[in-house]
């Protein structure tokens, strides 16, 4: 087990127990076992030695025989009959010359040792140390199996697929600097090395599956200006469009939600909070973006929305919400690099800018960001995605649809026989349906700040459809800038969730 | 006196099982002084386990102070009360009680410092 030897292990001060009704034999005892450097205790009865070795930890116990009421020998069979207590040795102390009979006795009843009453200090610690080694011997015995029962344990978790190393108990086993100590050391390694390696490349699949999911939004995201500017072209107003879209819209999240049966209960928590995301996103962003898009040129516009990203980082540096370190800030710069890049080769140099619209323009990223905090951390507990945007999608046609009859903005659709105007509202409702999913898909699995280039991704869509749908031109630039914005994403990284880490492994045979 | 009741040689080993330091041997010494009169009360009974109870541990503590009359006597007292041949203790207590006074008297005029 050790190299210890049974000098060491003897030597090594022990706490024992003096169990006799004389006074005088019971002090003689204790300064003889205090001189030879062990901690004493003593019990004047039978009773009181009992009450002593099951309330405290005792390495041996000194015992006379000869005690009124409780003797030595009911203390050893019920000491012997407490699986807590039966492995603590007993020495019967015996004025030997008329009592051999009764060590006899002691010592089928489980006594270690006997001693004369009149014994020699040689004697009493050849006796003690030979009763301490093998009790000390023993407990290292326990000690020992109890370790093999953890290591056990922690191999079967490790077959569980459980490879996280904070959680396999072996933490204080590799401190032992013997063979099962450096069994543990080695076993932890091991786990240590495949759960950082499974670690690794979940969060590398996390990063291209978010990244798939921020193209994808930025791509139907980006196709709301060409379309918004087709319809517009067709006699449509900005708010009149709201009235056909964000029914229709709601609508159909309503009816996704009826059929998972996933409609949240009309609680007045959800209710406000339903209320204040619509009036972020479907209020107050309509009137800033319809108000900033007539006096801010266009590509300026587009790079302003893009600070929504690094006011999303800030908020939830604040806020704690989620992981905000330096490379994800780094990342969201080489985005907006990229995102600079393409906006550049757009820049209308003579379209001056006046300041003051520049100013009001950046309420579009801080509510975008508004928006995305909300979600990301004042949404409701349990709340489907389904459910959820249904219930924005409701209160947001509640706010639009009398706002856009009071301006009178509203126009008629030709439900009977429909042209490239009703096409396109079809096509916007649906590019809207997609990217709710998908934006709240994203904000749940990968975090608000990884969500938030999806702006980066939506400016470029927007430029890229804008080439495809109405003929506008594009500079080779562009496809530099999306290879600097996926270099970003790496850099920011989805939020990190290890908890659910779980590895498929299987060690034992079937 | 003291040579002839307490046999010094029983003294010194005990002095030496105790760690040999004049403090804790008084300490004994107090103890014993304190104990004696108990048990010798103790062996004013009918009862005759008691009565062996009692004698028994006088006999371990009269044999570690060296008080060699009192340890025979409470030997004799004790194997009789096992053998079950008691008669009337009186008179074996009445000793027994002397001898335990004799070498109380001797005890207290000892110093550790005696056994030098």
């Amino acid at each position: 087990m050790t190299d210890t030897t049974l000098a060491d292990v003897a030597a090594a001060p022990a706490r024992i127990l003096v169990v006799d009704d004389n006074p005088i034999m019971r002090l003689k005892m204790k300064k003889a076992v205090q001189t030879l450097g062990h901690e004493a205790e003593v019990a004047k009865d039978g009773v009181a030695g009992l009450h002593a070795l099951a309330e405290m930890p005792f390495d041996a116990v000194l015992l006379d025989i000869v005690m009124p009421e409780v003797d030595g020998f009911e203390v050893l069979r019920r000491l012997k009959a407490d699986p807590k207590i039966r492995h603590v040795p007993v020495i019967v102390v015996s004025a030997l010359d008329d009592e051999i009979e009764s060590v006899v006795r002691a010592i089928e009843l489980g006594a270690e040792d006997f001693l004369p009453k009149d014994f020699e200090q040689v004697l009493l610690r050849a006796r003690l140390d030979a009763s301490l080694t093998k009790k000390r011997y023993r407990d290292q015995e326990l000690e020992y199996f109890d370790r093999i029962d953890r290591l056990t344990a922690a191999a079967e978790e490790l077959e569980g697929g459980n490879f996280n190393p904070k959680t396999l108990g072996l933490n204080d086993l590799v401190t032992k600097n013997d063979p099962l100590g450096r069994l543990a050391l080695v076993f932890r390694g091991m786990a240590t090395e495949i759960y950082q390696r499974e670690l690794k490349l979940k969060q590398t699949i996390d990063t291209l599956r978010g990244s798939f999911w921020v193209i994808a939004i930025g791509i139907c995201w980006g196709l709301t200006p060409a379309l918004s500017r087709i319809v517009m072209a067709e006699g449509a107003t900005p708010l009149g469009l709201m009235v056909w879209i964000n029914p229709a819209l709601a609508a159909i999240f309503v009816g996704l939600a009826l059929r998972k049966g996933v409609l949240p209960r009309f609680s007045f928590r959800n209710i406000a909070f339903f209320f204040a995301w619509a009036l972020v996103a479907a209020v107050l962003l309509r009137i800033v973006v319809l108000n900033a898009s007539t006096h801010v040129e266009a590509a300026i516009l587009s790079l302003v929305l893009t600070l929504q990203g690094f006011l999303v980082f800030g908020f939830s540096a604040v806020a704690g919400m989620d992981k905000a370190t330096p490379r994800r800030l780094m990342g969201l710069l080489v985005g907006l690099g990229g995102v600079g890049l393409v906006l550049w080769t757009q820049m209308d140099g003579n379209a001056g800018t006046e300041i003051v619209w520049l100013l009001f323009a950046l309420f579009i990223p801080v509510l975008l960001a508004v928006e995305v905090m909300m979600m990301a951390g004042f949404r409701p507990k349990g709340l489907d995605d389904y459910g959820a945007l249904a219930m924005m999608l409701v209160a947001a046609s509640l706010i639009s649809v009398p706002w856009a009859i009071a301006e009178g903005q509203t126009f008629a659709v030709n439900l009977t026989n429909p042209g490239k105007l009703e096409f396109t509202m079809l096509v916007m409702v649906a590019v809207s349906v997609g990217s709710y999913t998908m934006g709240f898909h994203l904000i749940k699995t990968a975090g608000a700040v990884f969500y938030s280039q999806t702006a980066y991704t939506m400016t470029i869509a927007g430029v890229v459809w804008g080439v495809l749908l109405l003929n506008e031109s594009l500079s080779p630039l562009a496809w530099v800038a999306f290879g600097i914005i996926v270099v970003g994403m790496y850099l920011v990284e989805p939020k990190a969730d290890d908890k659910e880490l779980k590895i498929e492994r299987k060690f034992a045979s079937e | 006196m003291s040579t002839k009741i307490l046999d010094h040689a029983m003294l010194k080993k005990l002095l030496h099982m105790i760690g040999g330091e004049a403090e804790d041997f008084d300490e004994m010494k107090g103890e014993f002084l304190d104990a004696v009169p108990d048990i010798l009360a103790d062996l004013h009974t009918t009862d005759t386990d008691a009565l062996r109870i009692a004698s028994h541990s006088l006999k371990g503590n009269a044999q570690d102070f060296g008080a060699a009359q009192l340890t025979e006597l409470c030997a004799t007292l004790e194997t009789q009360c096992k053998d079950g041949t008691l008669g009337d203790p009186g008179p074996l207590v009445a000793d027994i009680t002397t001898a335990a006074h004799a070498a109380m008297g001797a005890l207290r005029e000892l110093e550790a410092t005696d056994l030098d």
